[in-house]
């Protein structure tokens, strides 16, 4: 008995998955791998070989520490506002209730307007004569005759509570959304089982619902850090360049502003350890390195 | 013109697991058979290497005199009836049975007209004729059903293959389909391979059942060889609710005859039974009693017990009998016999419809 | 009397509070997102004198195009730069759909030695910062003489790494709700699996396709960081925009004209694929 039939043609057909996968592999290689890999090699690289020079000079510059400072400092709080917001708002909303669908578009809006637009809607909302300010008088909440100046330079703490509203106008949905999403995978019945057993509706929040939510929060928590790290647009259209400095913000100045690839590359790489050290992290949490899955050919 | 045979047919998935393994079947030209088994014993994974949807990982599988291991599906001259139904939703029913005629290349091609014939011809034998215009989308799933049965029948296969058709619809629709799929089946003068895991099905459909478990094949036979000579524990068990009564038994020599002992009762097997567990030499076995043939009677018996519990099922009822700790056996008898739970009364066996297994091997005895 | 009687019409207050409560937040919320969005473009809209008006009209009176026309004039690399960002967000669509929706295939539909990491591999150049690979790209490009050309290739190659994740990603949910039986049936009625695939499995993916196209060029469109490095004289809108919004500080009349100008494209395209950009968040249906 033939143990085995048609050789290389059923051969051949086995590899099927992988021919199409190659063009994105071989994608991948030419240009996320390549340039990845040239990146380090152009913060390393001086004139004479191997150097650390652009790091000492990083690490030299005090502009370095102040964006670290800040952008570090903005992560943690707007993340934190963010979650505690979209999560309440999440619980509130996890019910049928008549226009959920167009609810959601509207909170769709902020994710998905360029960054420019959403700029221009805080530039022009902080403004001394802006529509926050003009809101405010219509409201009766200021006097027309001393509008507040928001933007009043080097009022660090001021403008971090500024910025921190803004992001979380654009954050926030995305937030809840991912939430939401969590709240509806969980079988409502899992909590209606726990108020038979006598617990209260923050009993039942505690012990049932933020465990069986944990996946989602976890997402929800590190993809808003990884874009907090990598905040720029924002914070030069409406506080002007390097006022209010931030990571990727020097990594562009160096680069476009002042031509220097390598101080470039050198901020581009500690964002880059930045980031991947949160990507792995929520890979890890998420489970993706537990083995394969997926459905049988 | 076509029978279907396997030969030594294994699948294996990934490296270790074992879908199938050496796995033997000949379905003879215009049979239905049945494969039947609980699930993850192999039954589909054997129908859809039939269907060329899966390469076997070792072994032979025939269509007719043709060796079809390399031939893709469509040149398999078959029809597949999905557990799903797989009726494509962007397309409306007619299209859907006219797709085989269209598309198919084993057949030479067939006029408009012709291909018009034959979607009516279908339609009309499952009753769906007046659905042809619609969309699935606005049809139950029974209709659906039909549409899938139509769409398999229209390009005159000559081998049917259905995997679990059935097990999506209600319990009502599921039986009068069964009724129709024989019909269906009678018509089209073809070989049918019908997978399912329920054994109702099973029974009243098929003229011969194969009983598959862990990917092997535990036992092949007509419905009644099944039911009534299972040829091991596993068919024994896994045929008939309730499942057969299972009672661990020794079986002693006694004045050249055999009797069979357990610490519940007692008695001398008839010649032919006896007859062949001398041959075999097992001494330690399972007696298997259909609950039917659990006799209960007030007056006299094998043995006595004590009524457990009693289910009424209708016309008859399921009594309940709790030997010892761990051993409850049951008797299906008439409703009219009256018994209360905790009610003593007699058990005797049907001494013709006995089942001796080997303890340790499973196999038939008698 | 009668014994029999309706119950008594309890006030149910529980349930009184909690869809109250919903419906505070669902405002609250739909407030702070829509209030912002509704000055950018009533500001977009307002002619000059009410822009400039203390305080700011809640309805303004007179409508004009004006701030637009001042926009698209005040730099004379806006108007091409509105065929360049077009241009880039094809290719990067042409790029991700044909390379992303193979591979999005391949995961949805078989099982293979190295799947899992290579949907690891692919997540993780997702989530990999754009600035780290925009740098030494725009380096590499200057070298092969490609870096700033009018049509920025380099551009869109760079966003064709990111998109092939996504579109990996959504092509392959899309090809796991459409049944595999659907196509094996098709396999046994007479197609080849190519064939099963162009007839059956594609039609029933073409508005999911549409929608991963779309929401491909609301990206590419959006896009402000690598445009800014890299393009110089021949940037996108995007970036030609950032420029001029951030360089115009007070010019309430500008900044809401660009902003709401690039925002145009992206509400109505992402009206239009509503759903699907629900279902890419997690599948929410309230």
């Amino acid at each position: 008995m033939p143990e085995k039939l048609g050789g290389w043609k059923t051969r051949l057909a086995s590899y099927y998955p992988y021919y199409l996968i190659i063009p994105a592999i071989l994608y991948y290689i030419a240009f996320w791998a390549i340039p990845a890999a040239s990146g380090v090699a152009l913060a390393f690289q001086g004139p004479k070989g191997f150097t650390l020079r652009y790091f000492q000079y990083v690490l030299r510059d005090p502009y370095f520490y102040q964006a670290l400072g800040y952008t570090f400092t903005f992560l943690v709080i707007s993340v934190t506002v963010e979650f505690i917001l979209a999560l309440a708002v999440a619980l509130l909303i996890n019910t049928n209730f008549k226009g959920a669908s167009l609810f959601l578009f509207v909170a769709l809006i902020p994710m998905v307007l360029p960054e420019i637009s959403y700029g221009a809607i805080w530039a022009t909302g902080y403004a001394q004569h802006g529509w926050v300010n003009s809101l405010l008088v219509h409201l009766g909440l200021m006097d027309p005759a001393q509008p507040m100046s928001w933007l009043a330079y080097g009022k660090i703490a001021r403008w971090m509570a500024l910025l921190i509203v803004a992001e979380a106008w654009r954050g926030l949905p995305s937030v809840m959304i991912i939430l939401l999403a969590g709240l509806q995978g969980i079988s409502k019945e899992y909590g209606e089982a726990a108020r038979i057993f006598g617990a209260t509706g923050f009993q039942t929040l505690r012990k049932i619902t933020l465990p069986l939510l944990k996946p989602s929060i976890q997402t929800a928590l590190i993809l808003r850090a990884i874009g907090a790290v990598q905040i720029f647009v924002i914070i030069t259209v409406i506080f002007g360049h390097r006022n209010l400095p931030v990571l990727v913000e020097e990594a562009v100045y160096y680069f476009r502003e002042l031509h220097q690839k390598q101080l470039g590359a050198a901020y581009a790489l500690i964002i880059m350890g930045i980031v991947v050290t949160l990507s792995v992290l929520y890979l890890w949490l998420s489970g993706s390195f537990k083995g394969e899955e997926g459905r049988g050919e | 013109m076509a029978e279907v045979r396997l030969e030594k047919v294994s699948k294996r998935f990934g490296k270790r697991v074992w879908a199938v393994r050496d796995f033997d079947l000949r379905v003879e030209d215009r049979e239905f058979l049945v494969l039947l088994g609980p699930s993850g014993c192999g039954k589909t994974t054997t129908l859809r290497m039939i269907a060329g949807l899966e390469r076997p990982t070792a072994g032979l599988i025939y269509i007719g005199e043709r060796l079809v291991n390399l031939i893709p599906p469509r040149d398999r001259d078959i029809s597949m009836v999905f557990q799903s139904y797989a009726v494509w939703p962007h397309m409306r029913v007619y299209d859907n049975i006219a797709f085989g005629l269209r598309y198919g290349r084993r057949k030479k091609r067939l006029s408009k007209a012709d291909i018009d014939r034959v979607v009516h011809e279908v339609a009309s034998l499952v009753r769906i004729e007046e659905l042809l215009s619609r969309y699935p989308t606005q049809l139950s799933g029974g209709q659906r059903q039909r549409v899938a049965l139509a769409r398999a029948l229209a390009v005159k296969p000559q081998v049917f293959l259905y995997d679990e058709p059935l097990s999506n619809l209600d319990a009502k629709l599921r039986i009068q389909m069964r009724t129709e799929l024989k019909y269906i089946h009678e018509q089209a003068g073809s070989t049918s391979i019908y997978v399912t895991h329920d054994q109702a099905e099973a029974m009243s459909m098929a003229d011969r059942i194969m009983v598959m478990r862990e990917g092997q094949g535990a036992q092949l036979g007509t419905p009644n060889e099944i039911y009534f000579r299972p040829a091991n524990q596993f068919v024994a068990g896994f045929i008939g609710t309730p499942p057969m009564n299972m009672l661990e038994v020794e079986l002693e020599e006694e004045d050249g005859g055999i009797k069979l002992v357990s610490p519940h009762f007692g008695f001398r097997l008839g010649e032919k039974t006896a007859r062949a567990v001398q041959e075999s030499g097992v001494r330690q076995a399972v007696l298997g009693v259909r609950p039917e043939d659990v006799t209960v009677s007030l007056e006299g018996g094998d043995f006595s017990a004590q009524v457990f519990v009693v289910e009424p099922q209708g016309p008859q009822q399921i009594l309940s009998f709790k030997l010892d700790e761990t051993l409850i056996i049951k008797s299906l008898t008439s409703a009219d016999l009256s018994v209360s739970p905790g009610q003593e009364v007699w058990l005797s066996f049907n001494r013709e419809r006995l089942h001796l297994f080997d303890r340790d091997t499973g196999v038939r005895l008698n | 009397m009668s014994e029999l009687r309706l119950a008594p019409p309890v006030a149910d207050w529980r349930r009184f509070t909690g869809l109250t409560l919903t419906y505070l937040a669902v405002a609250g919320l739909a407030l702070f997102i829509l209030v912002p969005v509704y000055f950018l473009f009533i500001l977009a809209f307002m002619s000059r004198a009410e822009v400039y008006s203390w305080p700011l009209p809640l309805f303004p009176k007179h409508f004009t195009l004006d701030n637009f026309h001042f926009f698209l004039t005040i730099n004379p690399k806006i108007i091409p730069s509105i065929w360049r960002s077009i241009e880039v967000a094809i290719t990067t669509i042409l790029i991700a759909l044909s390379i992303g929706g193979l591979a999005g295939y391949s995961f949805a539909r078989f099982r293979f030695r190295g799947k899992n990491a290579l949907k690891l591999s692919v997540l993780f150049v997702r989530m990999y910062p754009g600035v780290a690979v925009a740098i030494p790209m725009a380096v590499l490009f200057m070298r092969l003489g490609l870096y700033d050309t009018p049509f920025p290739i380099a551009l869109a190659l760079n966003y064709g790494v990111g998109n092939i994740g996504l579109t990996i990603w959504i092509t392959a949910s899309i090809f796991l709700g459409i049944n595999e039986e659907l196509e094996e049936q098709a396999m046994v009625l007479g197609l080849s699996r190519m064939g099963a695939f162009f007839r059956i499995t594609l039609p029933l993916a073409a508005p999911g396709l549409a929608a991963a196209a779309i929401y491909t060029f609301i990206g590419a469109w959006n896009e402000v960081v690598i445009a800014t490095l890299m393009t110089q004289f021949n940037p996108t809108l995007a970036a030609v925009t950032y420029h001029t919004v951030a360089a115009a500080a007070g010019s309430l009349h500008l900044q809401s004209a660009g902003g709401a100008f690039m925002a145009f494209p992206a509400l109505v395209f992402t009206f239009i694929i509503k759903r699907y950009i629900i279902q890419m968040w997690g599948g929410v249906r309230i």
